[in-house]
């Protein structure tokens, strides 16, 4: 296909090319026809994402029920003073922090040891590689109903499970403020394992093998030369993978909201499903935007972070992709 | 000897770890796919029992009174045209910045990239006030549209794509006399055909399975799409699980089935998507 077009290009004959203002006049033509291909794109970006943003941040300092437009009310930072006094707020914002560290260490854990492992390379690994990723495909509310149902105190596998094992929980994981959130982390985990075990397993393609040979015959463990050999190698890609799955929890709303709509008694309220509430069910527009505003800036945050670590690690990534 | 051995026992160790998370992540599909062929009362009696006929009604109510076909149809209206366009335009605009000089280029670009880190669920409350106030509310097309400003994933893609072309192709078809539409239109595009597969890969899951903006945007159930569909049947047939994992089991076949053919490119269109 490329040679082919290659191969056309290059056996035909060169036109003459027009001399003196030619030039100029091409440059401002190649400009006007880049204006006209960004534009398309640049609207859509501007009024559906640009704009929103800077409305996120107006909205926040009005009191407002989002209907006419004639009942904005400017309030300054009274939304942000409302937000830190608010223990609801804090209650989210730590929501979120344990769903981000235990989130990502799970999903990281599991996708580093499966990477790790088939990395050996034995047969039907492919296989099993492509299923552990199959969650990342499914639709994030297909995976908070089915395990709502499993999860179902009264008619679902969890239950029988734990009461086989001696546990028991009379409103189910789901219905206990006490494992709410927990129970959410785990089936984010589920979902999001395999995404972090591919990104390994591309990390680990430098591995030498002939290394951790060597290290075999001298008698180091397998511990070991996870240790000294894969680990090194596989440190900036856990910090890309740590950071990339963190900032994915972050925005995770789906989940929440399907499976617990944040309760029981906000036990596994995070600040999408809060903000989310507050505008569109109490019509609190600017409180709503005020928590969105938090949102935005700890995203910024975890991204410069991301960038702060890991400079170059996306470019060279996508680049290898292809 | 003693090594072989070791890694036999090495491998069976694998496999069992590899068995254990097999089941993990499919038994709960394969519940659902086993109560979605129960009767709508025997599904209440042992959750791990397999079905002692198999009742394909549940599907065809799903069908019928779940509205499940309504909501397929309603997600491609809208992913469909959605992943085009998006592409298209993607195209266009990594194509002026990758290979054409113009004032400003750089500043548009970082502008763009600004949009890579925003998070959709942060915005969704001025999103909806700007929809509302286009007259777009219950209206694929304001969906849509919201959907057309995700572009800038795929405008960094491809626009690394194509300044990795080498330049000297584009040059002999300038030579030829073509273009800079006509180059883009018979060079660039061809050799973009795999770039453009994965990114459309990426943008089709992510908004087939889009819940958030659907639900704010789409809130008539005449227009709801799979995610959302699922979520108001959850709501309305709260104790009618049969039909609820039929509808859940036909949502989740059309990715799965998607998935299965084209395995490497989802996997690099998901991965190449996060990491931008």
């Amino acid at each position: 296909m490329t040679a082919q077009t290659a191969g056309r290009v290059a056996s035909a004959v060169p036109a003459p090319t027009s001399a003196g203002g030619g030039a100029r006049r091409r440059r401002r033509n190649e400009a006007l026809v880049a204006y006209a291909l960004i534009t398309p794109a640049l609207l859509a970006f501007v009024f559906f994402m640009a704009i929103p943003m800077l409305l996120t941040l107006v909205l926040s300092l009005f009191n407002w029920t989002g209907i006419s437009l004639g009942s904005l009310d400017f309030a300054g930072l009274d939304n942000y003073r409302k937000l830190f006094a608010d223990q609801q707020f804090w209650g989210a914002l730590q929501n979120n922090v344990l769903f981000i560290l235990l989130g990502m260490t799970g999903a990281v854990a599991l996708g580093m040891f499966l990477a790790v492992r088939l990395e050996r390379a034995v047969p039907g690994s492919s296989f099993f590689r492509g299923l552990f990723f199959m969650p990342t495909v499914l639709s994030t509310v297909v995976i908070a109903i089915v395990f709502t149902f499993l999860l179902s105190p009264v008619f679902g596998i969890v239950t029988p499970i734990l009461k086989f094992v001696g546990i028991e929980f009379k409103q189910g994981l789901l219905g206990d403020p006490n494992t709410a959130l927990y129970t959410i982390i785990a089936v984010e985990i589920w979902r999001a394992f395999g995404f972090a075990m591919f990104l390994f397993v591309a990390g680990l393609k430098g591995l030498d093998h002939n290394l951790i040979e060597a290290a075999r015959l001298d008698g180091a463990n397998d511990f070991q030369i996870f240790w000294r050999i894969t680990f090194p190698i596989l440190r900036p890609v856990t910090l890309l993978v740590a950071t990339l799955v963190g900032i994915q929890t972050l925005k995770l709303f789906d989940l929440v909201y399907v499976m617990t709509g944040g309760g029981p008694q906000h036990a596994s309220e995070v600040l999408t499903t809060f903000s989310y509430s507050e505008a569109f069910n109490y019509n609190n527009v600017g409180y709503g935007s005020a928590i969105a505003v938090m949102l935005l800036v700890i995203t910024f945050l975890l991204t410069i972070l991301r960038f702060k670590i890991l400079p170059d690690s996306a470019r060279d990534e996508t680049g290898s992709e292809r | 000897m003693n090594r072989a051995l070791r890694r036999a026992g090495g491998n069976a160790g694998t496999y069992a770890i590899f068995l254990a998370v097999s089941l993990l992540v499919l038994y709960p599909l394969f519940w659902m796919v086993m109560s979605s062929l129960k009767t709508r009362y025997t599904i209440f009696e042992n959750p791990f029992a397999p079905p002692t006929s198999l009742n394909f009604g549940n599907y065809a109510r799903a069908l019928s009174e779940g509205r499940f076909g309504l909501n397929l149809m309603n997600s491609a209206i809208v992913t469909i045209p959605s992943v085009v366009l998006l592409v298209a335009i993607s195209a266009l605009a990594a194509y002026a910045f990758a290979r054409l000089r113009f004032r400003g280029s750089k500043g548009l670009f970082y502008l763009l990239l600004v949009g890579v880190m925003v998070p959709p669920q942060a915005i969704i409350i001025p999103v909806f006030q700007v929809v509302f106030r286009m007259g777009l509310l219950n209206n694929f097309v304001g969906l849509i549209l919201v959907y057309l400003s995700w572009s800038p994933v795929a405008i960094f893609i491809l626009t690394t794509f194509f300044r990795n072309v080498p330049g000297e192709m584009f040059e002999a078809a300038q030579m030829d006399g073509a273009g800079i539409m006509r180059s883009f239109w018979s060079i660039g595009l061809p050799l973009a055909k795999p770039a453009l597969a994965t990114v459309s890969i990426f943008y089709f899951v992510w908004i087939f399975n889009d819940f958030i903006y659907p639900l704010v945007l789409l809130q008539d159930p005449e227009f709801a799409t799979i995610p959302l569909g699922l979520m108001q049947f959850q709501g309305i047939y709260r104790v009618d699980w049969a039909t609820q994992t039929s509808a859940l089991t036909m949502a989740v076949a059309v990715p799965i089935i998607f998935y299965m053919f084209f395995q490497d490119k989802f996997v690099r269109g998901l991965t190449a998507g996060a990491l931008k």
